[in-house]
């Protein structure tokens, strides 16, 4: 009996190891699963705006695409973690375009848009919101609140991309000093508004535009050129018919780009390319970002690495400005909104 | 007359639901979820947040009903899956199972495992449903309540979290379980703050900027410690007799019945608050149901009512957690942010505009809960017996196979080895706590809390520009600023009547001994 | 010493000693970090510094009840060197030590080569260090167990593996 039971135990070792080897299949990704890695919590923005346009590019390339959250650090835990992995193409990294910006400033991740190739589905402009029956009625009214500075206003983050607007906003309406009170999301800022918490607040608009929508809260302001409808009553002013000068603010409304190490094998690379232009195309995509309040914008390639490198300029200063960098953009040779230029940027790659 | 005119809506819209979804594979994929979810909570550190965040792509190629159905059964069977580990090897399966420990494991420990199981399944079970009626019926009630927490008012609940689990979990003494909770604290500092995104305490160290991530901690603090512990002994402990029954007796029932509605309402009512989720939810009413209980004393020695507290609040939590989905579309819990962020793939908005837009997703939502708890129970008292059998597998046998179960866990969350390093180190910490009579589960709820009270306190006070006396005037706070302070004063007098005690009894041993 | 002395009184008096310490440590990293704005009220260091001062609190508050139950004496002789002798030689200890350093040995082992092959060698050396079956259970056994699990994971849930 016992013998018997030895000679199962062996002939069930051995089958194992046989069954053990696994067998690979042709694909864009031989070898395994690819992961894109989202530096922020999963159900939160950056999650959200990712993972439905990785299901499509999945469905297009007809392989699984795996999605796995690593929070931390303004999501310079998973842009490292990405980093220090081979250059095999298998784990792209995705988050929100102004994370960049403070990477080398505030010395989390030594990356800037050089290292990374980008692919970015859609932009979200920002608004500044208030309660619907509030003594707030109007843009003029928040700045004037604002100029007082009596008034608390809500932002998701320090340096995050509404906080870095509403400081060019500041900048050119004249407000020396805002007193913020942080959120952990969007959506938690535009229920403080609700609630009474903060008189005012400004948040990537996608996030909140049915409540909006549905009049619970008012949003006097939105970060476009053209006025936006979103119900057809309710039109939202855009900030240059509303703020003199605010044409000089530079396009820093965020995007969510997934990334790839640059040094990525090319022929992946093109895969991704054309799944992914593939992918915003479709009628889920437009449907999504039609309810959302979000513009399709589609960037690849240099058209990526021009607007990243916009955003790190951006983004890097006004954290430095406000005192929250480790070290002067001007150390990593990041340049000023005003001096930035495309054409000398762009040399950073051949160097 | 209207309002119970609108009730009797809300309740035909959700039987029509329930009719709705009687077809084949909607049923499939909610007995199918619920059994995944159920296997998912039984392992120690695959929690119901990992399990939607893995399903979540392959639930986007269902209809949304169906998408729906599967996750909600998912979610709700990890929920309650946890408590199976915690009775059985009293390594908690989720973080909100760590309560459900203290009267479980003891149980099992007597030979009254199954009965445990049975019970904290039923539990399960009613906390669920409970909250699901109250879902439907007085959202809206709730939902003001859970508007009034500001940033104070969740600093305070924090603070008040792990005082009481402070207090419970130490038994009589207080004074070591805030220790550990504070720990809890400290340890939740390392990383990068949520305000300026400032790295404490990491030392230069990348790895450490993320901070310290909750799952290996959790299966650390628990599943490692648990296994030196009970392994180091020359005969490690063996739990014998019969399966036994699993589904209670009726007269045993009917006392629990108070509680069990108590401890759904807390479960609602945090559950409802963003910010705080079931682990907080079970303490808290397993610290209520202590002092309100005739029984209190017995909590922590196995105590059915101490497990029907924990597992009916747990599970209440989910659809609490939903009211300010649904309302707000602020997610109450980290799972219900994930289902959340799968019906946005849907293309459904919750929030305001839901009763417009999608005006069948709220009733679709609380018929498939509905449906989901009940394969959950089906499915807990089917796999009740076999469970019950590995109990009395030997712990030399069954332990050393958990611990790749735990470096699975550990790993997965996060995807580097890094994590699985940081579980053994809470590992060999939670053995020494334990060697030195501490409790552990403070340690981890700690590290949950840990920085809702620390971003909360400073946003508080960002808030009120620095000043003290605007936070005193907020009612809700100011309640739970009283509680507080009454712990802290019953804690330390307790403590004090301990060690009187003790040095009593040794003092008396020795007069007798000479 | 004429002062009687308690069950557990050395232990918490060490205990004390160190949490005192360890708040003080805590308190000095915090003070020393970064203040934002002109104002410590929403600075990082905040937090860290209100806790290290619980510490403190909390290590007084046992101190004194452990040197009320003659914690000193108990606490010199359990950092005594005949003491720590017996702690280090006592079995039980030495054999938690050798448990963790399989696992030690494992993790290690799972970063450099297949998680089969790790998991299924862990299993066979913890399962005969505890004599937990007979040999060729344990074989089966750890096999099984291994490939199961692999399995569990890899294939059917699609969890990410080391």
């Amino acid at each position: 009996m016992k013998k018997f039971v030895s000679m199962v135990a062996i002939a069930l070792v051995i089958v194992f190891v046989i069954a053990g080897g696994a067998v690979a299949a042709e694909k864009v990704w031989e070898k395994g699963t690819p992961t894109v890695i989202v530096g922020f919590g999963a159900g939160g923005g950056t999650d959200t705006s990712v993972r439905p346009v990785v299901a499509l590019m999945s469905k297009y390339l007809n392989e699984t695409i795996n999605v796995a959250n690593m929070p931390g650090a303004a999501s310079a835990v998973a842009a490292e973690h990405v980093l220090g992995l081979p250059a095999d193409g298998y784990t792209m990294f995705a988050t929100g375009s102004g994370c960049f910006g403070g990477f080398k400033v505030k010395e989390t991740s030594n990356s800037g848009w050089e290292e990374w190739s980008s692919w970015h589905p859609f932009q979200g402009p920002a608004a500044i919101l208030v309660a619907a029956n509030g003594e707030l009625k109007t843009f003029q009214d928040v700045i004037d609140a604002l100029k007082t500075g009596k008034i608390n206003m809500g932002a998701s983050g320090f340096g995050n991309g509404p906080h870095v607007i509403m400081q060019a906003i500041a900048e050119v309406a004249g407000i020396k000093e805002i007193n913020y009170v942080t959120f952990d999301g969007d959506r938690s800022i535009a229920t403080a508004v609700l609630a009474g918490e903060i008189e005012a607040g400004i948040v990537t608009f996608s996030s909140a535009i049915d409540m909006a929508q549905a009049g619970t809260i008012k949003a006097v302001v939105v970060m476009t050129r053209e006025p936006m409808k979103i119900t057809d009553t309710i039109t939202i002013d855009p900030i240059v018919k509303v703020l003199p000068g605010s044409d000089k603010i530079p396009d820093l409304g965020e995007t969510w780009p997934i990334c790839i190490r640059r040094d990525a094998p090319q022929e992946i690379k093109d895969k991704i390319t054309e799944a992914f232009l593939w992918a915003i195309k479709q009628p889920e995509i437009e449907e999504y970002t039609k309810k959302k309040g979000l513009n399709i914008v589609g960037l690849t390639g240099e058209d990526a690495d021009r607007f990243i490198s916009l955003q790190i300029s951006g983004y890097a200063w006004v954290l430095h400005n406000s005192g929250m960098t480790e070290k002067s953009p001007e150390e990593f040779g990041i340049p000023k909104l005003a001096d930035w230029n495309w054409e000398t940027e762009k040399k950073k790659l051949t160097k | 007359m209207e309002i119970l005119h609108l009730l009797a809506d809300e309740a035909v819209q959700v039987g029509s639901s329930l009719l709705g979804a009687l077809n084949p594979t909607i049923l499939a994929l909610i007995f199918g979820g619920s059994l995944l979810g159920l296997l998912v909570g039984a392992i120690p550190g695959l929690t119901a947040t990992m399990a939607l965040a893995l399903l979540i792509n392959l639930s986007y190629g269902m209809p949304l009903e169906n998408a729906v159905a599967f996750l909600l059964a998912v979610y709700i069977g990890a929920v309650s899956g946890g408590l199976n580990a915690a009775i059985m090897i009293n390594i908690p399966g989720t973080p909100s199972a760590a309560a459900t420990c203290l009267d479980g494991f003891p149980l099992a420990k007597e030979g009254k495992g199954g009965l445990a199981i049975g019970t904290g399944l039923i539990a399960s079970f009613v906390g669920t449903i409970f909250s699901i009626l109250v879902m439907i019926f007085l959202s809206p009630l709730v939902y003001k309540i859970a508007l009034r927490f500001g940033h104070w008012e969740l600093f305070l609940l924090a603070l008040f979290g792990i005082m009481i689990c402070g207090t419970l979990s130490a038994g009589k003494d207080p004074l070591k379980g805030w220790i550990v909770g504070f720990l809890g604290f400290a340890a939740a500092m390392v990383g990068m703050e949520q305000i300026f995104a400032y790295p404490r305490l990491t030392f230069n160290f990348l790895q450490l900027k993320g901070g310290i991530p909750l799952i290996p901690a959790l299966i650390g603090v628990f599943g490692i410690s648990e296994f030196l512990a009970v392994l180091q002994e020359n005969v490690a402990y063996k739990i014998d007799g019969k399966v036994g029954k699993i589904i209670p007796p009726m007269k045993e029932f009917i006392p629990l019945i108070p509680s069990a509605i108590r401890s759904g309402v807390i479960g609602v009512v945090i559950g409802a608050i963003p910010g705080a989720g079931e682990d907080i939810g079970s303490w808290l009413s397993y610290d209520v149901g202590k002092r309100r209980s005739k029984q209190g004393h017995k909590f922590g020695t196995g105590s059915y009512e101490g497990l029907v507290c924990s597992e009916v609040a747990n599970n209440a939590v989910i659809g609490g957690a939903m009211i300010p989905l649904l309302t707000l579309a602020v997610p109450g819990s980290p799972p219900s942010a994930m289902f959340l962020a799968a019906v946005w793939l849907h293309g459904v908005r919750p929030g305001p505009m839901l009763n417009f837009e999608n005006p069948g997703f709220l009733p679709l939502v609380a018929a498939m809960l509905i449906l989901g708890s009940f394969a959950m129970l089906f499915w807990g008292l089917a796999l009740a017996k076999p469970m019950v059998a590995i109990l009395k597998i030997k712990r030399e046998i069954l332990l050393p196979i958990v611990i790749p179960l735990t470096v699975i866990g550990a790993y997965a969350g996060g995807v580097r080895i890094f994590d699985v390093y940081l579980m053994l180190a809470f590992g060999v910490l939670g053995y020494i706590l334990r060697q030195m009579d501490y409790p552990l589960a403070p340690l981890v709820l700690g590290l949950i809390l840990g920085p809702l009270a620390d971003t909360s306190f400073r946003r508080a006070l960002q808030q009120s520009r620095g000043a003290i006396m605007p936070l005193l005037e907020r009612p809700i706070g100011l309640l739970l600023l009283l509680c507080i302070a009454w712990l802290i004063w019953t804690g330390i007098k307790r403590t004090r009547q301990y060690y009187a005690e003790q040095t009593a009894r040794e003092d008396g041993e020795e007069l007798s001994a000479e | 010493m004429a002062q009687k002395v308690y069950k557990g009184s050395g232990a918490d008096f060490i205990t004390a000693v160190c949490l005192v310490l360890f708040g003080a440590a805590f308190s000095i990293a915090a003070l020393r970090m970064r203040v934002f704005n002109n104002s410590l009220l929403v600075s990082p260091g905040l937090f860290p510094l209100i806790l290290g001062a619980v510490f403190i609190l909390l290590g007084l508050l046992l101190l004194r009840s452990a040197a009320k139950r003659g914690g000193w004496a108990q606490a010199s002789h359990v950092l005594g060197k005949e003491h720590l002798h017996t702690f280090a030689t006592s079995p039980r200890v030495r054999k938690a030590v050798v448990l963790l350093l399989f696992i030690v040995a494992y993790v290690a082992a799972v970063a450099h080569f297949p998680f089969l092959w790790a998991t299924v060698g862990y299993l066979l050396v913890t399962f005969i260090y505890l004599k937990a079956m007979k040999l060729h259970w344990i074989l089966l056994v750890s096999f099984l167990a291994a490939y199961a699990i692999t399995f569990a994971f890899r294939d059917l849930f699609r969890i990410p593996m080391p």
